[in-house]
């Protein structure tokens, strides 16, 4: 039996083919409509809302809450003032990925992480000895994402107490809508204008519908996890367990990553006299790299539309995001694989996720790419291209 | 710089063994204690006017006497003291069984209250030494390293196994099933009579919260039988002047090597430098650097309270922080001016004299520490250490130090801090002794009782506990102090372990302090400068 979230009565009523996802054991919806396309347009041309408080919250308070912060996650936390959010991965001693998620500094000694997994044990561990207490806080709010270029202007129009056209990229407001008190932080998985909007789980369906009603005239559309899966591709975020194996769950040592291994090297910020968890097997790692490193992948579109046109198909991998790995090849050898792939609407290209090879994943390098029609392998032509594939200019702005 | 090699936290029995060790190596060691004695647990203090009491420990039966002869100690005062008596149950209305070092005596005394077990008597002694010397052997090694093992340490083990083999198959396999056995299982395999069984029982109960129906007693029993000349119970042997006799004399041997015993000098904190020990801080404000630091403090006060939490990893923390650590024991020093009037007393009290009537009188008193009380009816061992060593106390005063078990350091209600917890403990016991022993109490002259808190405040042992962590199945070899490091070292570089809560484990055994030592110099060799003496 999943659990349904607070905005069930809602999405429930919404969701009409019943279409429903088990995230982390609560009822999310994949699509509201047949097809995701219309969600999917939604985050790129309008506002799409989606559920996500089956996300885990932790909140982080005490003299020592900004060092714990600051011990458990890569990144630095000297650098999140209050009124800020960061992204971040966590690792374990051994400097492989546990989870990775938002730590939004509500005020100086009060942080909020949020997470894929739980995680409250091995926060609560890193505090051993520290002065800064953790609360699993995951059944105290309820979420929504609402992202897209229409987003502001909604919440502009609605939010009360705060500043929202003037909310900068990974900025965190405390407002009100009507009279429900709302954290506004300008962040999203969708790699475009947006925000994730905190309330109380009483508040929850009041809160939805004055978000649909002032949305109307702005395009606003209720979205599921399968245009969620085509928008994060695009705007090259990773997920868990899919592009990434959590040190937690992987049965073989090999299947772990390291932050630099997922394209995460950049969120691994040491700083003098800064001891994080995984920091000296990460130091290590950056001296002597892996061989494995993070790509994003354009696949050759005219070449697959080829090789199901020749037994007399339409491209059938452009209904919706895989999560299939595929394997990648250079001159034959195996070099890596795709974790996560998806046709991009907007883009008209066939991108992926994968892991290669270090050699192998320059920008500019060739690979062939796995594709399977009419249960025969071939291999199509693939470019390594940077990440994010798709990174409009209002999403900072 | 002051440029030692080594700075050991703690002048325990272990701690001086590893200080000794290096020393003798030509290494700068210096000791630091933050008592004024040294010793720790096996020391002797004033605790009453012109008296030295052995505080915790009373009986070195289990030290490692090959240690003495490596360190060249033999030559020394050291004296060993081996009682007629080994042990003596105190069976209830002025009635004892003794067991004696002759083993004659020890048939024909059990003959009174069995023939049958009197008859098989022998035999166990027998079992029991054969058990312990298979054990001896992972006892005396470095505990086994099970992932990633080297082809030398494949090597090793493989060389301990038909160690081990020589003493054949069948001793072998027998120890393995035994090992895990209740005390109660395996006493009721060889026994009838209740009040052997209960006095055999006790030698399973030290090192462990738990009565004896709980699994692993077995092993506590070869355990405390794997030192010298056990005659079917636990190695009972004292030292002549009082346990801090050895201790001062592993210190004088450190210093003769060269090294340096501080005492009153307390150790604040462990300097780490970048997940590196550099040196410690004291009380006072002072800071010793050295090549590396060796503690003998218990595995949780040394990462939690020395060296400090957040600078250790989740994971290994959390294996700290579940370190099993129960404290169920207190303390009672008498000072008497008699005996009690038991026949042969000078005799029969030469051992450990114990109250541990039967089997189920240990389980039910065990049983309220199970739920977090003090026994109603504690189990109490004895030892009356001014019957070989007069000197101990003034003209006609006897000492007698007594374990009384259980009271456990957590409890479910109440607190230690509270007097009348105290006060409530110590009559408990007064009220048994009475019983057990009718005459004892009027002899008493002054008594000093030393709750499960006090063990901790005044001797630093976490929770009470002397054995720096319970001596169950689950915290024995690679897994003592905590799975995975088990040889000495820590995650933190040049911070070494040498106490209790390591492999092999508790009591005066200086086992753990040996082991360490040849460790630390191994990685000394290794080329790793762990010595001060390169730098500046």
């Amino acid at each position: 039996m999943l659990l349904e979230t607070p905005f069930h009565p809602r999405t429930a009523t919404l969701c009409h083919h019943r279409r429903w996802r088990n995230w982390s054991g609560y009822a999310i919806a994949l699509g509201y409509e047949p097809s995701h396309e219309y969600e999917y347009y939604a985050v790129r041309s309008g506002a799409a809302l989606f559920d996500i408080s089956p996300l885990r919250k932790y909140e982080i308070t005490g003299p020592d809450a900004a060092a714990l912060v600051d011990r458990i996650v890569t990144r630095n936390v000297a650098d999140c003032q209050e009124g800020r959010v960061l992204y971040s991965p966590w690792c374990d001693e051994a400097g492989k990925l546990i989870d990775d998620g938002t730590v939004q500094r509500l005020e100086v000694d009060r942080f909020r992480v949020t997470a894929a997994d739980p995680c409250l044990r091995w926060f609560q561990d890193c505090g051993l000895g520290m002065d800064a207490g953790v609360r699993d806080i995951s059944l105290e709010l309820a979420a929504l994402a609402m992202q897209g270029p229409t987003s502001r202007d909604i919440l502009t129009r609605l939010v009360t107490g705060a500043d929202i056209a003037s909310l900068p990229y990974f900025g965190l407001a405390k407002g009100a809508v009507g009279s429900i008190p709302v954290t506004i932080t300008r962040t999203g998985y969708t790699g475009d204008l947006g925000y994730e909007l905190w309330v109380r789980p009483d508040h929850a369906l009041e809160f939805w519908d004055a978000l649909m009603e002032t949305g109307r005239g702005y395009g606003i559309a209720p979205a599921g996890l399968d245009a969620l899966d085509v928008t994060r591709i695009e705007a090259g975020l990773l997920l868990k367990e899919v592009d990434y194996v959590s040190a937690w769950t992987a049965l073989i040592e090999s299947r772990k990553s390291s932050p630099y291994e997922a394209g995460l090297g950049w969120a691994v910020q040491p700083r003098p006299g800064r001891d994080f968890v995984g920091r000296r097997a990460l130091e290590r790692e950056a001296a002597r790299p892996s061989k494995w490193a993070f790509a994003g992948l354009e696949v050759d579109w005219p070449r697959i539309e080829r090789r199901f046109a020749s037994v007399g198909l339409p491209p059938l991998v452009a209904g919706k995001a895989s999560r299939e790995p595929v394997p990648i090849f250079a001159a034959g050898a195996q070099v890596g694989f795709v974790t996560s792939s998806t046709f991009s609407p907007i883009l008209k290209k066939y991108i992926a996720l994968a892991t290669l090879q270090r050699d192998f994943a320059r920008p500019g390098g060739r690979v062939d790419f796995e594709l399977t029609v009419e249960f025969v392998r071939h291999e199509v032509p693939a470019t390594v291209v940077e990440t994010p594939f798709f990174d409009p200019a209002r999403k900072r702005a | 710089m002051s440029g030692y090699d080594a700075v050991v936290v703690g002048a325990g029995h272990n701690a001086l063994v590893t200080a000794v060790m290096l020393a003798r190596e030509g290494w700068k060691v210096l000791v630091l204690e933050r008592r004024g004695v040294v010793g720790g647990a096996a020391a002797s203090d004033e605790l009453f006017p012109d008296c030295r009491v052995n505080v915790a420990a009373q009986d070195a039966g289990l030290f490692q006497r090959e240690i003495l002869s490596e360190l060249g100690l033999d030559a020394r005062e050291l004296e060993w003291v081996h009682p007629a008596a080994v042990a003596t149950s105190l069976t209830g209305g002025g009635e004892a069984l003794t067991l004696w070092r002759d083993p004659g005596r020890t048939r024909d005394e059990i003959a009174r209250y069995s023939p049958a077990d009197a008859q098989r008597f022998p035999e166990w002694a027998d079992y029991l030494r054969s058990m312990a010397r298979v054990l001896r052997i992972g006892l005396e090694h470095p505990p086994p390293i099970l992932h990633g093992a080297s082809a030398r340490e494949r090597l090793r083990m493989l060389r301990l196994l038909l160690r081990a083999g020589r003493f054949g198959k069948r001793t072998v396999v027998e120890l393995l099933r035994a090992l895990p056995m209740p005390a109660r299982d395996l006493l009721d395999d060889w026994f009838v009579n209740d009040a052997l069984k209960g006095m055999l029982a006790t030698t399973a109960l030290a090192g462990a919260r738990q009565g004896p129906s709980a699994m692993g007693g077995a092993f506590r029993m070869f355990y405390h039988a794997a030192g010298s000349e056990a005659c079917g119970f636990r190695s009972t042997v004292f030292v002549r002047g009082g346990m801090g006799v050895l201790s001062e004399a592993l210190a004088d041997a450190a210093r003769m090597h060269g090294a340096e015993v501080r005492t009153r000098a307390d150790v604040e904190s462990i300097l780490v430098e970048d997940g590196v020990a550099t040196g410690v801080l004291l009380a006072g404000g002072e800071e010793v650097f050295a090549g590396c630091v060796v503690s003998g403090v218990d595995p949780r006060r040394t990462f939690f309270g020395l060296v400090g939490a957040p600078r250790l990893g989740p994971e290994f923390n959390r294996k700290v922080a579940n370190i099993q650590l129960h404290g169920t024991t207190a303390a009672l020093h008498l000072l008497l001016d008699g005996l009690p009037p038991l026949p042969d007393a000078v005799d029969r009290l030469s051992g450990r004299t114990l109250v541990a009537p039967d089997l189920d009188y240990l389980e039910r008193a065990g049983d309220d520490a199970k739920y977090g009380r003090c026994s109603a009816r504690p189990h109490l061992d004895m030892v009356v250490p001014t019957l070989h060593n007069p000197a101990l106390a003034p003209a006609g005063r006897h000492l007698a130090s007594i374990q009384i078990r259980y009271a456990p350091y957590r409890l479910r209600s109440g607190s230690w801090a509270d007097g009348a917890t105290h006060d409530d403990l110590l009559a408990g016991a007064l009220e048994v002794l009475d019983e057990f022993l009718p005459g004892l109490r009027e002899r008493i002259v002054d008594h000093r009782l030393l709750t499960p808190l006090d063990l901790e405040t005044e001797l630093g042992l976490t929770g009470g506990d002397e054995y720096h962590g319970q001596m169950g199945l689950d915290q024995l070899l690679f897994m003592r102090p905590v799975p995975g490091w088990g040889r000495y070292r820590t995650p933190v570089e040049r911070l070494f372990l040498c106490g209790s809560g390591t492999h092999p484990g508790g009591g005066v055994t200086g086992g753990p302090g040996r082991l360490a030592a040849r460790e630390i110099l191994r990685d000394g060799k290794r080329g790793a400068p762990l010595g001060g003496r390169d730098q500046p």
